[in-house]
């Protein structure tokens, strides 16, 4: 479990997050919604260790992230941010076995290849290996980083949570891919596997999360199940914007129409 | 048996013994085989050269082509640490003024050393000038990465624009110590502006060579932290990388190889810009394999430059940076048009 205590952290005098309370539980999906600046992306820093300097105690499985070294936390914890820049030409394959870079000293083993393959496999990107990363489309760059950040904490034999941190997986993608990835992360997401996420599509949090996180002007104003978090009256308090939800006869999960 | 990886390698180190062999036995005085076996001969056994050939051979051409050939190897992995570091395909000691930094400070241990009492000066040379050249160099690279780090978006234009004017300060420095200098060593001073293997020792040779080992055995811990820094810092931190920790030892080494370098052979230019890319063309982006056939084709790019430098108008020599400039600053315009616009850093 990933467990977020009193969390404040402000840049330059400006509060950007107040009093933040989470936990974060395994097996489940969970999805951060919020408006532009209202802290996402600084929760997912301080959760995953990028930012080191905060007001508040951040542990994995009852341990101070602090008391955890960068290279020990990257064997069970990675990270897809939404930078795709590479400034050199650089293949596909090379990319994704960088994910395995925390399992291995200099030399890539059997088993961190046959991880890799699975996951070209499963991720239907076979035709794109020998590629080179800059010349793919948006999307395609998207679901090659997808696939290297996965590689990262595949490993179910590690006998210790597993924590995947998503920010904005969606971007770039068409609706088709976007299902796609939601689909495959459900399916992947196991007794030992914390996935968090940023979205910005409240459609999707209604389909596909286990619990959703509403930021506003860095305060967590809900969380919960995603029925009970995403009501009309709490959307148009954090994004002053009336919407409705319609409940569709035949769906599992209402939509919202704004 | 050989795929297209260990082509390059294979090409490249045959290419580099050829260009050594010519370096060794072309310039200002022709040394044939014979002449070479000889020399090799006498020395191991102890005998003293019999021809004013061997002593050639052995006191001045051989030291020339080992120190070249090592610090062409130091110079374009300098190029690939830096370029790895800055994510920029643009940066190398060069250009970003790290080798100005270096001679400046060299520069003043040359000109100011007159004036050190008679006891302290047998240990001037070996000491001070790789002192105080890396004294010179590590302020330069942390003026140019302090300023990239300065933005949240550090773009090529600004860290190139900083090592512009880094580059005009370590030669303005240079130009006040030749100003100040007594006539000979003025004459050194401007010679090293531009580089040149001319005075090359056996001395240095083995301290660049010593070097060069260290630099081999520590690249090991630098192949996964260099590839994950493709991806970028934040990238980089996520898979493990102790960033900060990496940058300190990165820079530091980098910065000894380039003030060592720089206090022997003065600044030579664009070969830590040329090599790696050069190399990137064959081998792709790992730095497994950037690494060690930058070092074999830097040291044949650098043996090159160095052979044409003592041959265009021998007996006569030009220093070796006029070279290195001419062939670098056409594909520095070329990297530059297609790399200006890319953020460097996220």
């Amino acid at each position: 479990m990933l467990k977020l205590q009193d969390i404040h952290y402000n840049i330059g005098g400006k509060q950007i997050l107040s009093n933040v309370n989470v936990q974060f539980t395994p097996g489940h999906l969970h999805m951060i919604l919020g408006p532009n600046g209202s802290g996402k992306t600084s929760l997912m820093k301080i959760a995953s260790g990028q930012i080191e300097k905060f007001q508040g105690l951040v542990s994995y499985d009852n341990l101070s992230i602090k008391e955890i070294t960068t290279a020990a936390l990257a064997t069970y914890r990675s990270y897809l941010s939404q930078q795709n820049n590479i400034p050199f030409p650089i293949k596909v394959i090379e990319l994704i076995q960088m994910g395995r870079y925390p399992h291995y000293e200099y030399q890539a083993t059997t088993k961190d290849y046959e991880i890799i393959h699975e996951i070209i496999d499963q991720l239907e990107i076979n035709h794109l290996q020998n590629r080179d990363f800059n010349t793919l489309s948006g999307g395609e760059q998207q679901r090659v980083q997808f696939a290297r950040v996965l590689a990262q904490v595949w490993d179910k034999t590690l006998g210790k949570n597993r924590f995947l941190f998503l920010d904005e997986p969606l971007n770039n993608l068409d609706i088709q891919f976007q299902k796609y990835l939601l689909q495959t992360i459900q399916k992947f997401i196991s007794d030992d596997m914390v996935v968090i996420m940023v979205v910005h599509d409240i459609n999707w949090a209604l389909a596909y999360a286990d619990k959703v996180y509403l930021l506003k002007e860095g305060n967590l104003v809900a969380q919960g199940k995603p029925t009970e978090v995403i009501t009309s009256s709490l959307i148009a308090n954090v994004f002053n914007v009336n919407v409705q939800i319609i409940n569709i006869p035949g769906q599992k999960h209402p939509i919202v129409a704004f | 048996m050989f795929n297209k990886k260990n082509t390059i390698y294979l090409v490249s180190s045959i290419l580099l013994c050829l260009i050594m062999l010519a370096s060794i036995q072309w310039g200002a005085v022709s040394i044939t085989n014979q002449q070479m076996s000889d020399a090799i001969q006498h020395f191991f056994q102890g005998k003293a050269p019999s021809s004013i050939y061997e002593g050639v051979f052995l006191q001045i051409r051989l030291p020339r082509v080992l120190l070249c050939l090592f610090s062409g190897a130091i110079l374009s992995v300098s190029g690939v640490f830096m370029q790895g570091l800055f994510r920029n395909p643009l940066v190398e000691p060069g250009i970003i003024g790290t080798s100005a930094g270096a001679a400046f400070g060299a520069s003043i241990v040359f000109v100011l050393a007159v004036y050190l009492p008679l006891e302290y000066k047998s240990l001037v040379g070996p000491l001070l000038v790789p002192l105080f050249a890396f004294m010179g160099a590590i302020l330069a690279t942390f003026l140019v990465y302090a300023v990239s780090k300065s933005q949240q978006k550090t773009n090529v234009l600004s860290i190139l624009l900083v090592g512009l004017a880094i580059n005009a300060m370590g030669l303005s420095g240079m130009g006040f110590m030749t100003y100040l200098a007594r006539d000979p060593q003025a004459r050194s001073i401007n010679f090293w502006n531009l580089g040149t293997f001319s005075g090359a020792n056996w001395q240095q040779v083995l301290i660049v060579m010593s070097l060069l080992i260290i630099v081999i055995f520590s690249i090991f811990n630098f192949i996964k932290p260099l590839n994950a820094l493709l991806l970028g810092e934040e990238e980089a931190l996520h898979l493990g990388v102790n960033i900060k920790q990496f940058r300190r030892k990165i820079l530091l080494i980098n910065t000894i190889m380039v003030a060592i370098v720089t206090s022997f052979v003065g600044v030579i230019g664009f070969v830590g810009l040329i090599v790696p890319h050069i190399v990137r063309q064959f081998v792709g982006s790992d730095h497994k394999k950037i690494l060690p056939a930058s070092m074999i084709i830097g040291a044949a790019v650098l043996l090159l430059a160095d052979l044409l430098a003592r041959l265009l108008l021998a007996p006569s020599e030009i220093p070796i940076g006029i070279i290195t400039s001419l062939v670098g600053a056409p594909i520095f315009i070329f990297l530059l048009k297609k790399n200006l616009f890319i953020k460097s850093d996220a």
